[in-house]
């Protein structure tokens, strides 16, 4: 599916979502809200589901957050057809009305700090949940289907399978809206987004039916019992992405040290990040193993510091092979001390290594290192620059570089030229 | 996923911080809290029960809620399971309801959905405070990678202000973040070349201009490290004097932010008493005479008589350090020194990696 078509059907999408949305509001200010107790407390959960809302600001996707408790909350809400054992009475409306009431309610103060997530989410929460409900609604009896379903194992299963797939489909949606913004393969960029999000989909599914068996067998006592985990699960999560920010700061820190200190040249680290992660992309790298090429390129100079001098332009491929190797060493040890990934390490360790010996991620480093060092020696980047760093590059792939990571940066460069 | 935590700290000597690798640890899969969930449910099939049950998740979750002070001693792995039981004791209740009502153990079993969930988020958690220390240590083997005479001096630093800001009655945190800014005062002389910092006579005026830049390279390299907080003006200030004429920026008196005071005093108390290549060390008292003698025009007199307190109080661990500097290495040597540095500090690492 082409970029385009995918744009103007998650397009028509999130329209869809704004007809229900606003149809479903409509419909619950004409008729008034049946047994408003429940109506809000489950309105409650959403709205502190969303306040609780955690960021994840994932390295390149930008800012992504999450809120699992809101999408339980307003998805068990869809699904629930008593409580404490009396019909509970609320339609699909109502239910898309609590939830984005909720939702609304639970974002205002996002809104108001200037952090507020895209509006994506609540419009993707109005269209998952009125789906949800209408399904759900329709299997209790007081829908189209006319008949009641006994309570019982089937029962679960049915609804199990209705959040699943409610679940799956919002996951889709949000990749393919994801993966616009995204360069490259559309159809990998959406299978990249979509496995990221599916993980917590089983869990979040089975944790809406659970609320709305719970509060039709117990009734509204349940809820802070079902909702008090995920809260807590959100507070750890938004902990580790605190300790990813640190982490991330971190190695930016270390990847200045380098130009403070004269050894590499200004903007040296981004820009091989940047190069290594197309050329890691054009490879068939993805998720941990980019990340892992981009720390591992930001902080390749670190060990430079040891240096007495540095070395002219910071390219060391001038010095005799034994001190890049114990260059790079030191350098790995100081990434050590930050906590990175052992691959990180590895890979800034191996860089002065024959391409053989090394692993893909100081294989893609150590040639778009050099191919920079190449480019910023001859002080120009114009494309007869660029053939001449490549074709020095292709005589050096007996030992230094592999030939299929050199035709690969060939090609990512040979692009970014033609835009 | 293997997670190993460093869990020692720096002593505060020379060299690579000793480490030590707990065994990996993961939090109970959720195929075992499902059994437990249900084991539970067979046994606590009375309403009392239940409360009880209830009431202890309730207990329990308020426990959790409390604020969270800087606990150095806690690990990950331990907190992750309170976590992890703390979504198990919550669920019973529900999963045992459920369980006795029409909709069987089906439904009870979907209580798995939060104890997975749980565990999904927990399994690679590990504390803030771990990665501070892990940023913090790294741009400090930087430093050290560079010029092996500021081996231990920033940890010297570090710890003189620690006990300054102990003397002032500063709360925990900030003196944790003082200790940052000792640790990590000198970071700016990684852009400073080595023959100045390794340079045994006076410099020249031009040399002298070129160190002077030091605390506003540390301030670069520090910049975004939100963390440190007021540590970020002490790297940049350390050298203000209170009489105004310090530099980077020649701030008096107040105007100099109170860590970059401390840091001030700290780093002239170490730089006294350590041996360096030119000088042997000063006794502790005759430091903390000159000291006394520059109070009021170079530093905070407030500062200075909390550093003598305190080490009348506690002594000073370094008193007897040893000479940094048997050989004044030239150039080639300095880089064979550099080479056996590298060699040291990566067997050292090896294997100490924290996981991410």
């Amino acid at each position: 599916m082409t970029r385009r078509t995918a744009a103007r059907l998650v397009a028509a999408a999130y329209g869809a979502a704004v007809l229900v949305a606003g149809a479903a509001l409509g419909i619950v200010l004409w008729h008034g809200v049946t047994r408003p107790g429940v109506a809000l407390a489950f309105g409650l959960v959403v709205a502190v589901g969303e306040l609780a809302r955690v960021r994840l600001s994932e390295d390149r996707v930008g800012v992504r957050t999450t809120g699992l408790l809101s999408g339980a909350g307003a998805l068990g809400y869809a699904l629930c057809g008593q409580v404490g054992g009396t019909p509970a009475g609320h339609g699909a409306a109502q239910a898309v009305a609590v939830a984005l009431v909720g939702s609304l309610v639970g974002l205002t103060p996002h809104v108001a700090l200037g952090q507020a997530p895209p509006p994506q989410a609540p419009a993707r929460l109005a269209l998952g949940v009125g789906g949800a409900a209408v399904c759900g609604q329709a299997l209790y009896g007081s829908g189209w289907l006319g008949r009641t379903v006994e309570p019982g194992g089937l029962f679960t299963l049915c609804l199990l399978a209705l959040a699943l797939c409610v679940g799956c489909l919002d996951a889709l949606l949000a990749a393919a809206t994801a993966a616009l913004g995204s360069e490259g393969c559309y159809g990998r960029a959406v299978r990249e987004e979509l496995l990221a999000r599916l993980g917590t989909v089983p869990a979040l599914a089975a944790t809406a039916v659970l609320l709305a068996l719970a509060v039709a067998v117990a009734g509204l006592w349940a809820l802070p019992l079902c909702c008090a985990p995920l809260l807590v699960m959100q507070f750890a999560l938004c902990r580790r992405a605190s300790v990813r920010a640190t982490h991330r700061r971190t190695l930016a820190s270390l990847a200045r040290a380098p130009e403070v200190a004269g050894c590499t040249p200004h903007g040296h680290a981004r820009r091989v990040a940047e190069l290594s992660r197309a050329v890691g992309r054009e490879l068939g790298l993805a998720g941990g193993e980019l990340t892992a090429l981009e720390y591992a390129a930001l902080t390749h100079d670190v060990g430079q510091l040891s240096l007495a001098e540095p070395v002219p332009g910071g390219a060391t491929t001038a010095l005799e092979p034994g001190r890049q190797r114990r260059i790079a060493l030191l350098g790995g040890a100081v990434l050590r001390q930050a906590g990175v990934r052992w691959r990180v390490a590895s890979a800034v360790e191996a860089q002065a290594d024959p391409y053989r010996e090394q692993s893909v991620t100081a294989r893609v480093l150590r040639t778009v290192n050099a191919y920079d060092d190449l480019l910023a020696g001859s002080h120009t980047a114009d494309a007869a620059a660029r053939e001449q760093a490549l074709r020095a590059l292709r005589t050096a792939t007996g030992r230094d570089h592999e030939p299929r990571v050199v035709e690969a940066l060939s090609r990512v460069v040979a692009r970014a030229a033609d835009v | 996923m293997r997670l190993t935590m460093r869990t020692a700290e720096t002593g505060g000597a020379a060299g690579p911080a000793a480490t030590a690798a707990t065994p990996p640890t993961a939090p109970a899969p959720p195929t075992a809290a499902t059994a437990a969930t249900a084991r539970t449910a067979a046994t606590a099939r009375s309403a009392g029960r239940v409360g009880q049950a209830a009431a202890a998740a309730t207990a329990a979750a308020a426990g959790r809620g409390a604020p969270r002070g800087r606990r150095l001693g806690e690990s990950a792995p331990e907190e992750s399971r309170t976590a992890l039981a703390v979504t198990c004791v919550l669920t019973v209740p529900v999963a045992v309801v459920l369980w006795r009502s029409a909709y069987g153990a089906l439904a009870a079993l979907l209580a798995v959905g939060p104890v997975w969930l749980a565990w999904w988020s927990l399994r690679r958690h590990r504390p803030e405070h771990l990665a501070r220390q892990a940023a913090v240590q790294a741009l400090s083997q930087a430093v050290q990678i560079k010029d092996r005479y500021t081996r231990g001096h920033g940890e010297r630093v570090g710890l003189a202000a620690v006990l300054i800001a102990r003397e002032l009655g500063l709360d925990e945190e900030r003196t944790e973040t003082l200790r940052c800014a000792g640790i990590l005062h000198d970071v700016g002389k990684l852009g400073v070349p080595a023959r100045l910092l390794r340079k045994a006579g006076p410099l020249t005026p031009a040399e002298r201009r070129v160190m002077e830049q030091h605390p506003e390279h540390g301030a670069e390299i520090v910049r975004g490290l939100d963390f440190l907080g007021e540590a970020r003006a002490a790297v940049l200030h350390h050298h203000e004097r209170m009489d105004g004429t310090g530099y980077p920026r020649g701030l008096a008196g107040e105007q100099i932010p109170e860590a970059a005071r401390i840091v001030a005093v700290a780093d002239a108390f170490d730089a006294m008493t350590s041996t360096r290549c030119y000088r042997p060390g000063r006794p502790v008292a005759a430091a903390l005479e000159e000291l006394e003698r520059c109070a009021g025009t170079q530093f905070d007199p407030r500062m200075v008589a909390a550093l003598t307190r305190a080490l009348r109080r506690h002594g000073w661990p370094f008193a007897e350090a040893p000479d940094p500097c048997q050989e004044p290495p030239t150039a080639p040597e300095a880089h064979r020194e550099a080479d056996r540095g590298a060699d040291r500090a990566a067997g050292a690492a090896a294997g100490s990696g924290v996981a991410v």
